[in-house]
């Protein structure tokens, strides 16, 4: 029999692929059926007499939906920005400039990764407290623009490393320093990794339900997550509309991985072939 | 332009010497080379005078200043590196802006000087495309286009040709040695390769294991190595080192006894380069040999030699007519004789 590695490896891809996009169908399906039958209502009913209403009520139930989006894109775009700039700066520092303790500071840093986020929130909150800075997105912003995630510096480091010594002497020779020899030189060739750790950063905070539920209290600075959560009753869940905010919720995410597929494969594949 | 003055620099890692403590003048104007195999410490040298290393002792001067704790940038040095070190995301005439950018020169006066530099090395057909679409020698001809652009006090030159081709490499080191003769720009040039050494260089300075063995004109380190390390380094193929014995004033060698050793007694290594041995047809009064193999190079052909306690290397016209296994007899002007010292290799002088 030849049917071989070849049959079986399509089975694997058809299963995982099954796996990944069913809860997607499902959500789509639910999303367009009938007030009142829950979880159960079939996709065929939904596919024969599909409730596109149902997105229009989904919106109208989160009330001023386009602060939402404007509160979530904001956060989003400003870890993305202060995610980048912190971590690739950290990266070149360790990678690139010589100072005394710099291996143990990155260990230190790389050993921050261990410690999960739910051990530091209750530290955290009383930080931002006495700070003031409960209801506000300073929470949400700021550990990214001040830390960076451990992980991504960690990319960073490798990927300024892998291009070699010469690149970043021979931009101190032709006069910069390091500020400029990071910005003009290192940060343009670092395209592949900026898009990957760009998009993980986004997907993340865009995501983020635990933050906004700790921090944002005040309706008019809350995120699409929070939103989507308070669909959530004990009485008269309304299914329908929660997944059709959800499919509203996740549609930018798709979007920008599918536009940004063929950049951010190729910083997957740089950080997975460098050490 | 600059003079430049080391004086006792040294680089240690922990307990590794890379560099012992070294002291060595650069006339304004000239074009020094360093020469040694790899991991002598000539790149450490180089890297020292760049800025980008901080030696671990010793002083730097420039122009007689004290430049040792000032930036690469201060110190106005230009460096052609080995891979070219050519920033991959710009354009040839980007590249060549670059330095000029980065010290705030108008718009104006950088677009001449790019187009200047690229007239002076060929490169205006070049100057839109990325690193990624040129050759080797290209990249290198860009790299020292880059280097040249901002008309530096000190030419930094680190293997910048071991990478090309043979071709390529002769090209850009007689474009080099005409740019120098040109611009006169005090040079120090760091290479493995004692062709370019000895045509390149107004000085050689030989390295070995951290420390500088041997500074002259490139001939008379040639004629006068001042040890077993210079003599074999330099020449293809080698000198040929021969430990001999001493007896009033006399050298034995191939069973016979030989006149004009440099002591009365003892033991030396007697060196003579393989194009100075003469061979005559097998005679019982000179001394005899047997060839025991021939390697045809075209004009030259190169003959390994059998004594009766040593093998010699001999260089012989390409045309000659030698025959592995026959007899010869060997002979070579006293002059060309080459004296060290069996211990510690150092040259010894014929005092009488």
């Amino acid at each position: 029999m030849k049917l071989g590695a070849k049959f079986w490896r399509r089975v694997a891809m058809a299963l995982c692929a099954y796996a990944f996009l069913a809860p997607l169908f499902y959500m789509l399906s639910v999303s367009l059926q009938a007030e009142g039958h829950g979880l159960g209502g079939s996709w065929l009913a939904a596919a024969r007499d599909p409730h596109w209403e149902n997105y229009v009520r989904a919106l109208e139930r989160m009330g001023d939906w386009r602060r939402l989006i404007a509160n979530t894109l904001l956060v989003s775009v400003l870890c993305v920005g202060g995610q980048l700039f912190t971590c690739s700066l950290a990266g070149y520092a360790f990678a690139r400039v010589e100072f005394r303790g710099r291996e143990l500071l990155f260990a230190g840093v790389l050993a921050t990764l261990m410690v999960p986020e739910q051990a530091t929130a209750i530290p955290r909150f009383l930080l931002f407290r006495s700070l003031g800075l409960v209801d506000s997105f300073a929470p949400l912003v700021l550990p990214s623009v001040l830390g960076g995630s451990p992980f991504f510096v960690f990319l960073f480091r490798q990927y300024f490393l892998a291009l070699g010594p010469e690149l970043g002497e021979a931009a101190r020779v032709d006069g910069c320093g390091h500020l400029r020899a990071w910005w003009s030189i290192f940060l343009p060739l670092a395209r592949p990794m900026l898009v990957t750790v760009g998009l993980f950063t986004f997907l993340a905070a865009w995501n983020d339900l635990w933050t906004p539920l700790i921090y944002l209290m005040s309706p008019e600075k809350s995120t699409l997550t929070l939103a989507l959560a308070s669909f959530n009753r004990s009485y008269n869940t309304a299914v329908e509309l929660m997944l059709a905010a959800s499919a509203m919720v996740l549609a930018p995410c798709l979007l920008a991985y599918f536009s940004l597929q063929r950049l951010f494969l190729r910083g997957i594949a740089i950080a997975a072939a460098k050490r | 332009m600059a003079r430049v003055d080391l004086k006792g620099i040294s680089k240690r890692y922990g307990s590794s010497v890379a560099l012992a403590p070294t002291t060595l003048a650069i006339e304004d104007g000239e074009f020094l080379v360093l020469l040694g195999p790899s991991g002598c410490g000539k790149s450490t040298l180089l890297r020292i005078v760049a800025g980008l290393l901080e030696p671990s002792a010793g002083e730097l001067w420039l122009d007689g200043e004290l430049a040792s704790e000032r930036t690469p940038r201060e110190r106005d040095v230009a460096l052609v590196f080995q891979n070219y070190a050519l920033y991959p995301h710009k354009s040839v005439a980007k590249n060549l802006a670059f330095p000029l950018e980065v010290r705030g020169l108008s718009r104006a006066s950088i677009e001449q000087r790019v187009r200047e530099t690229a007239a002076l090395l060929g490169l205006e057909a070049l100057l839109e495309r990325k690193p990624g679409e040129l050759s080797g020698g290209q990249m290198q001809r860009v790299a020292l286009g880059r280097a040249l652009v901002r008309e530096p006090r000190l030419f930094l030159f680190d293997e910048p040709l071991s990478n090309l081709d043979a071709a390529t490499r002769a090209e850009l080191r007689r474009e080099i040695a005409s740019l120098h003769a040109r611009l006169a720009i005090t040079t120090l040039y760091v290479t493995h390769d004692q062709v370019e050494a000895l045509s390149l260089g107004a000085r050689v300075a030989l390295m070995r294991q951290g420390a500088i063995e041997q500074v002259g004109a490139p001939l008379e380190v040639f004629r006068r190595p001042l040890n077993t390390f210079v003599a074999t380094f330099l020449g293809s193929p080698p000198m040929n080192l021969v430990p001999v014995s001493i007896n009033s004033g006399r050298y034995t060698l191939g069973g016979l006894s030989h006149l004009g050793a440099p002591v009365d007694q003892g033991a030396l290594v007697l060196g003579v380069r393989p194009h100075q041995i003469q061979l005559g047809p097998a005679s019982a009064r000179a001394l005899p040999a047997r060839i025991e193999s021939i390697e045809r190079l075209g004009a030259r052909a190169l003959l390994r030699l059998a004594l009766r306690e040593a093998e010699l290397s001999v260089e012989v016209d390409g045309a000659s007519d030698f025959e592995r296994g026959a007899g010869v007899s060997v002979a070579w002007p006293p002059s060309e004789l080459h004296w060290f010292d069996a211990h510690t290799g150092a040259r010894v002088e014929l005092s009488r």
